[in-house]
Formats: C-alpha cells, sequence, structure tokens
C-alpha cells in the first residue's frame, strides 16, 4: 500500500459511511486466499448511521487474477443479492472501484467471527462430535445459495452456459490449459472422459463455485458465514455438491467424505430436504472428477502466476505440488480399461 | 572437488533448523509460512536426490508411447555429444516432453484415445506411473498404499 494509504482510506471510508469522520485503528493482513488479498480492517466512526466501532475485512483484488474469478465490483454485487436472499454471508458495506485510493479496487465486509482453516476445522469436528450436524446445514445452506435469484440487473455480468453446463466446464478447462507455457496431459485425459460422459443440460442454479471446507466460517461448531463468492453463477446445481464431496477438500480426513467433516450421505440428504430436489447419487462421482480437474486447471494457473513473475508467492509457487495427487485421484477415478 | 556438505545434505539442516527452534519463536499467524517453507525446502531436496533419471525415463517411455525412435531421447546433457545433438532440435529433455506431450493432448483432445483400445490402455498406464512418480517427488504422504 502506498503513503498515505491510510488517510485516503479514511477519506473513503468517511464518504462511503457518511460519517463526520473516521479513524483506522488496525489494517492487518489475513492469512488464507490465495486469490484474493483480505485485510483485517477495524475503525472509529463519528457520526452517521455506522457511528461507532468498525469491524470489518477488506477484500482487495491481488496483483494478478485467475481468468475464471469476478473482480471485486462484481463480487460485491453477488455478495449482496446473497446476503439479501437471506445467505449466512459477510454483511458487504462499501464497494471502492476508484484504485487511487489503495492502489486497487477494493470492498468493505463486516467481519464475522470463526474458524475457516481447513485443517483445524476437521480435527476440531472430529474431537468435538459436531460434524454430522455442521455437514447438515452445510446441506441446507447450499440449498438457499442454489435458490438466488440471479436473473437480476445488478448481476447482468453472470452469462448462463447455452449448452450443458458439464460442456461448458470442458471448454473452459481447456481454453485455461491452451494459455498455460506447458501441456498437462492427465488433466486432458480427464476433460476427454468428461466430455464423453458429460450429463445433459437440466434445470439451472445459481451456484457459488467453492462451497468447500476452508470457504466457511465455524463458530461453536456452527456454520456461521459462506466466504469467497469470486467464482460464483449460474451453473449445474450438482457441480456445488461435487466440489463440497471431493476427495481433494478433505483436509486429511478422507473417510469423512462430507469436506472432511461429516458424512457424504447426511450433507447431501439434508440438501435434498431444503432444495425440493432429488440428487442422482450416482451422478455426484462425474461432479467429483469435475472437481479434481478444475482444482488441477486452477493449481496450474496459480502455480504459473508465480513461475511467470506475475505475481511471487510461496502459497502459489507450493500449489503446483498439489499436481500429482490430483492427477492420480483423476486417473484412477476414469481408468475403464 | 565440492566441499561437504552436499547441497541436498545443506537442504535437510535448513529445514530441520526453520521446523525446530526457529517455527516455535514464531507468532500464530506467521507460522503457517515456515511450514509453507519447509516443505518447499523438502520438495526441492527430493527432485535434487532423484536428479535427472525421472524425467529421462518418463521421456523414453513417452517416446515408446508416441511411436518415437530412440533418437527422441537426447544423451546426457552435459556430455560433449550433447553439442552436435543440440542442432539436431529441442536439446532438453523438458523440451521434448513437452513437444511430445502436446501431440498426447491433441490426440486426447480431439477423442481419438477410447476405452476398448489398447493405445488408451498403454496411454493410461504411462500416465499414472508418471503422476505417481511425480507424487514422490511433491506428497510422498500421499502415496497410495502398496
Amino acid at each position: 500500500m502506498g503513503e498515505g494509504a491510510p488517510e485516503k482510506l479514511e477519506k473513503f471510508l468517511s464518504q462511503a459511511a457518511d460519517a463526520a469522520r473516521v479513524r483506522v485503528v488496525a489494517l492487518e493482513a489475513l492469512s488464507g486466499g490465495a486469490v484474493q488479498d483480505n485485510r483485517l480492517l477495524r475503525a472509529e466512526i463519528e457520526g452517521g448511521a455506522f457511528a461507532g466501532k468498525l469491524d470489518a475485512v477488506l477484500r482487495m483484488d491481488a496483483p494478478s487474477r485467475l481468468p475464471a474469478s469476478h473482480d471485486r465490483a462484481a463480487e460485491f454485487a453477488i455478495l449482496k443479492r446473497a446476503h439479501a436472499a437471506g445467505v449466512k454471508a459477510p454483511e458487504p458495506l462499501w464497494l471502492c472501484a476508484d484504485s487511487a485510493v489503495l492502489g486497487r479496487p477494493f470492498f468493505v465486509m463486516r467481519r464475522i467471527e470463526g474458524e475457516a482453516f481447513g485443517h483445524r476445522l476437521a480435527k476440531d469436528a472430529a474431537e468435538r462430535g459436531f460434524g454430522e450436524r455442521l455437514v447438515a446445514e452445510l446441506g441446507e445452506e447450499l440449498a438457499k445459495i442454489h435458490a438466488i435469484p440471479w436473473a437480476a440487473p445488478e448481476l447482468a455480468f453472470l452469462t448462463a452456459p447455452s449448452q450443458a453446463p458439464a460442456r461448458a466446464l470442458v471448454a473452459e478447462y481447456r481454453d485455461f490449459l491452451d494459455d498455460l507455457a506447458e501441456p498437462a496431459p492427465s488433466v486432458e485425459w480427464g476433460l476427454a472422459w468428461l466430455e464423453r460422459n458429460a450429463p445433459p443440460r437440466g434445470p439451472l442454479a445459481f451456484c457459488h463455485r467453492d462451497f468447500r471446507t476452508g470457504n466457511y466460517l465455524v463458530k461453536d461448531g456452527r456454520l456461521a458465514a459462506v466466504l469467497d463468492w469470486e467464482f460464483a453463477g449460474p451453473g449445474d446445481p450438482d457441480e456445488d455438491l461435487g466440489w463440497f464431496l471431493a476427495k481433494c477438500w478433505r483436509f486429511g480426513r478422507p473417510e469423512r467424505e462430507a469436506g472432511g467433516i461429516g458424512a457424504r450421505e447426511t450433507f447431501v440428504a439434508a440438501y435434498e430436504r431444503n432444495a425440493g430436489r432429488a440428487v442422482d447419487r450416482t451422478r455426484l462421482g462425474y461432479w467429483e472428477v469435475m472437481a479434481h480437474v478444475r482444482w488441477a486447471v486452477i493449481a496450474l494457473q496459480q502455480a504459473e502466476r508465480h513461475a511467470s513473475g506475475a505475481e511471487q508467492s510461496l502459497e502459489l509457487a507450493l500449489t503446483a505440488h498439489v499436481v500429482p495427487e490430483l492427477e492420480l485421484e483423476i486417473l484412477d477415478r476414469t481408468r475403464e480399461t | 572437488m565440492r566441499p561437504k556438505p552436499s547441497a541436498g545434505e545443506l537442504l535437510e539442516i535448513a529445514r530441520k533448523t526453520l521446523r525446530g527452534d526457529l517455527l516455535a519463536a514464531l507468532p500464530e499467524g506467521r507460522r503457517y509460512e515456515a511450514l509453507m517453507a519447509a516443505n518447499a525446502i523438502a520438495i526441492a531436496g527430493r527432485v535434487l536426490e532423484r536428479g535427472e533419471a525421472p524425467e529421462r525415463e518418463e521421456l523414453a517411455s513417452l517416446a515408446r508411447l508416441m511411436g518415437e525412435k530412440d533418437s527422441a531421447i537426447p544423451p546426457d546433457l552435459f556430455s560433449p555429444a550433447e553439442a552436435g545433438f543440440a542442432k539436431a532440435g529441442p536439446a532438453t529433455v523438458r523440451e521434448r516432453l513437452g513437444i511430445l506431450y502436446n501431440r498426447l493432448c491433441d490426440e486426447l483432445r480431439a477423442g481419438k484415445i477410447v476405452p476398448g483400445g489398447s493405445r488408451h490402455r498403454a496411454v493410461f498406464a504411462h500416465l499414472r506411473r508418471t503422476a505417481l512418480d511425480r507424487l514422490r517427488e511433491s506428497n510422498p504422504k500421499a502415496l497410495p498404499d502398496g
């Protein structure tokens, strides 16, 4: 952040909150999120509707961006919509599209207390026994997310796939692979299988697209908020279920198939009860392969952000080394020989 | 003669130092970074220890799969013969792998490798062996049993 940033931020916040004066007390890096830059923001607000202490998170565009992710303005609009629909999500407060304030666009949302770190949550859930209740809550919440009305003017930037969503994703991931410096044959193998076995187009839903352990907050064993809305958009609702259940998001607890937290059936049944639709369990396996392929593509993109020099980061660099495990899972689930 | 300890031994003691007292002395919020750094050192150590052999074997297997003659496999990169070989085409193992994998990817994308055929089996076997081999370096804890 450049010289005079706190003053510029205070000025922006005063105007946004319609306050007499805003004093930034703390602005610290928050861990988590290789894609976005999150900071804890504490401020004292004098006057206006927000008068008092502000405990918030400032979410900024990262120096480089994944092609599939929304920018902050789009994510802010999505978060507003989700919050208004009653989904457990942080309350979005203000968007600053002006790069002159902090160097990059950002938005501010109210901070919600809770644990997001996947390994710690998986351990806590096992030791304290709240896993089944939590995955039932998560299933219920995902059903609410899928019901978010997305055909709204402020979400006009979202585009629905014109073909079967699975086929659209295969095409998208192939495009992403084409932009990488080196070939990824095991991922191509997976994409060929996904193309041959693609489910037909069904009713679309508003998908979160990053609904997994690590991207929600838990407080006292209960779901507090769903985070990271930067990939959300219309798609096949089973995509979100497959992403949540995929083996790559179980944080060292592979036997707990729902996000390393609880049982698969608890999650799926809770989703079904609240979504008002039956889930074809045999089809979820397809979307779990899609999940591994997608994570592999994203991991390769992350690694290239580092390797190309666009954004030097240890976390991005190490992401390249999650790929072999994903490849093995893709291959073993698509063997057919 | 290079001094002992070797590069691999240096990485190992650097990793141990990082994971020992240093980690404990760090504030809670910075420990994850230190663990990531230790992991990066461990991966580099395993790659260094195994040397070029895995990628050479991968290239030999891939060249057979793609119907290339043995000439697709470059000789020892550090031998004098390399200078002559380089003129004939892409010199490094990595470049050769890239070229042949691009061809394989084109076939996969064109839907030419379908279940039931012997080529489908051969491609699968090569990719799986290679993924396992990479996993030995990237994250050996995730290797399947047996």
